[in-house]
């Protein structure tokens, strides 16, 4: 029985079948035993939401929200430059030298985009502001992503041309490094077609310019969680494996890692745009 | 929608006459394509060798019999690729048992500890597969463990014989909103928020008992 708003509620007590005599929630409840007990859902048939994670039981641990009235300020300093208004960029040293040393101790050594996207997705989690992106539309507005997905491009060939794609792990926090590195690896072997954020790019790719154009904008200013699914929340860069380091990566998600190379002292450089 | 609870424990006996009598009425069964000859094929299922413990009363085999047992299903079920060297193992490890009463004594109470410490805790949901938000856990890899052992043994200890996670998702609880262990003596609502109803069709929260 679903509520006036639409929403279900279930009944768990020790004298659920009591309630079946005076009608009401009757429908809705399960019988539990004396003491402690447990519950388990079964999604028969799962749609691709509770398959990625993208879907979980509530209650919501942070619910979708937009910022309220305090936050329209920086907004409306936001509001005039366009597309992406503001970006800032933050440059750490770490050191990482027990890190280095507890990845070589592995028999499988996980690579190192698997720990930094796990990494910064724990940060992300418990830090709503990395979460925050800027939407302009319908009304200029902060959005504050209820969950993390983890986004990073990388290079596969197809029709034997080199194109640049979207991998994205929603909840990288929740996965093991093993986890993260398998899929890591999978976006890198799968078949292209195989992939469905790859196809997504494909299909974009086909369009005319304008329409491609259109196709982006839509996705990026309009629903937070339609932007979430389509491009991640956090961007991650992966050219550090080669060598390389951007010093600024312009990009419309809410921030983006970037890291360099070692030190042999194992210092590491690492900027969040 | 239908409502039901998991408390009571099939025993052995009831499952047996159910399978029976589900087998005598139906006359049907399932297999291979390539022995089909016409004829209709029956089974007595009762003649199986072995039936899993379904009640969650506690270990399908208690510890004190885990090592005479072991060489029974290495024989039978064969291993996945790259397992040769762990059968290896246990087959060394079992002659060193069977020829040596100190190294049995020490490998009986080895057995014993991993039940306490590490099988028996594994039936609580929380200590299975992925953590989501609010206390669920779920699986990725249900019925599909390849070398994952610990999942597929917190699996065959906690909530036996799931699907792959394509077929069905499950998601597990064991506490409430606050983290308090869920109990009897409260009254318990999940509520799905209008557009949040889960992605499939769904069974209404499944209540399971411990031993």
């Amino acid at each position: 029985m679903f509520a006036p708003d639409g929403s279900l509620t279930i009944v768990i007590e020790t004298g659920g079948r009591a309630a079946f005599a005076d009608g009401g929630e009757s429908q809705n409840s399960s019988v539990a035993p004396e003491g402690p007990f447990s519950l388990y859902l079964r999604l028969y048939a799962p749609e691709d939401n509770a398959l990625n994670g993208l879907w979980t039981p509530p209650p919501d641990a942070t619910p979708r929200r937009i910022a309220g009235r305090a936050r329209t300020d920086p907004v409306q300093l936001l509001f005039p430059s366009r597309r992406v208004p503001l970006t800032a960029a933050t440059f750490r040293r770490k050191r990482l030298g027990d890190v280095i040393a507890a990845r070589r101790r592995r028999a499988n050594r996980v690579s190192w985009c698997a720990i930094f996207i796990k990494a910064y997705g724990i940060v992300a989690a418990a830090r709503p502001e990395l979460r925050r992106c800027y939407l302009p539309w319908i009304w200029p507005h902060l959005y504050e992503h209820p969950i993390n997905v983890a986004s990073f491009t990388l290079e596969r060939l197809h029709d034997g041309e080199p194109g640049v794609f979207f991998a994205k792990v929603p909840r990288p926090e929740g996965r093991s490094l093993r986890e993260l590195d398998d899929l890591g690896r999978w976006y890198q072997s799968a078949p292209v077609d195989a992939v469905p954020s790859f196809s997504q790019t494909l299909l974009l790719s086909r369009l005319q310019r304008p329409l491609r154009r259109l196709a982006w904008t839509i996705g990026l200013i309009s629903d937070g969680a339609c932007r979430a699914h389509f491009f991640g929340t956090f961007g991650m860069s992966v050219v550090g494996s080669l060598g390389a380091a951007g010093l600024h990566i312009l990009s419309p998600l809410t921030t983006t890692l970037n890291y360099g190379t070692f030190d042999d002292d194992g210092g590491l450089d690492v900027r969040i745009t | 929608m239908h409502t039901f609870a998991r408390s009571h424990r099939p025993s052995r006996n009831r499952l047996l006459a159910g399978i029976t009598a589900v087998a005598s009425v139906a006359g049907v069964m399932a297999y291979p394509l390539d022995e089909f000859t016409g004829e209709s094929r029956c089974r007595d299922w009762t003649k199986l060798k072995w039936l899993p413990n379904l009640s969650n009363a506690g270990p399908a085999v208690s510890p004190g019999e885990f090592l005479a047992l072991l060489p029974e299903p290495l024989d039978d079920v064969p291993p996945l690729s790259g397992e040769e060297p762990l059968y290896a193992r246990f087959r060394r490890l079992l002659a060193g048992v069977a020829a040596d009463p100190e190294l049995a004594a020490v490998a009986r109470a080895a057995v014993e500890e991993a039940e306490r410490d590490v099988v028996a805790p594994l039936f609580e949901f929380r200590n299975l597969g992925y953590r989501l938000p609010a206390g669920w856990t779920t699986l990725v890899n249900g019925a599909a463990f390849g070398t994952d052992y610990l999942t597929r043994t917190a699996v065959a200890r906690s909530n036996v014989f799931v699907n792959r996670h394509r077929e069905t998702k499950y998601y597990y609880q064991d506490v409430d909103a606050d983290g308090r262990r869920l109990c009897g003596d409260h009254r318990y609502t999940v509520t799905f928020p209008a557009g949040r109803l889960p992605p499939a069709s769904c069974s209404p929260p499944t209540v399971r008992s411990p031993s």
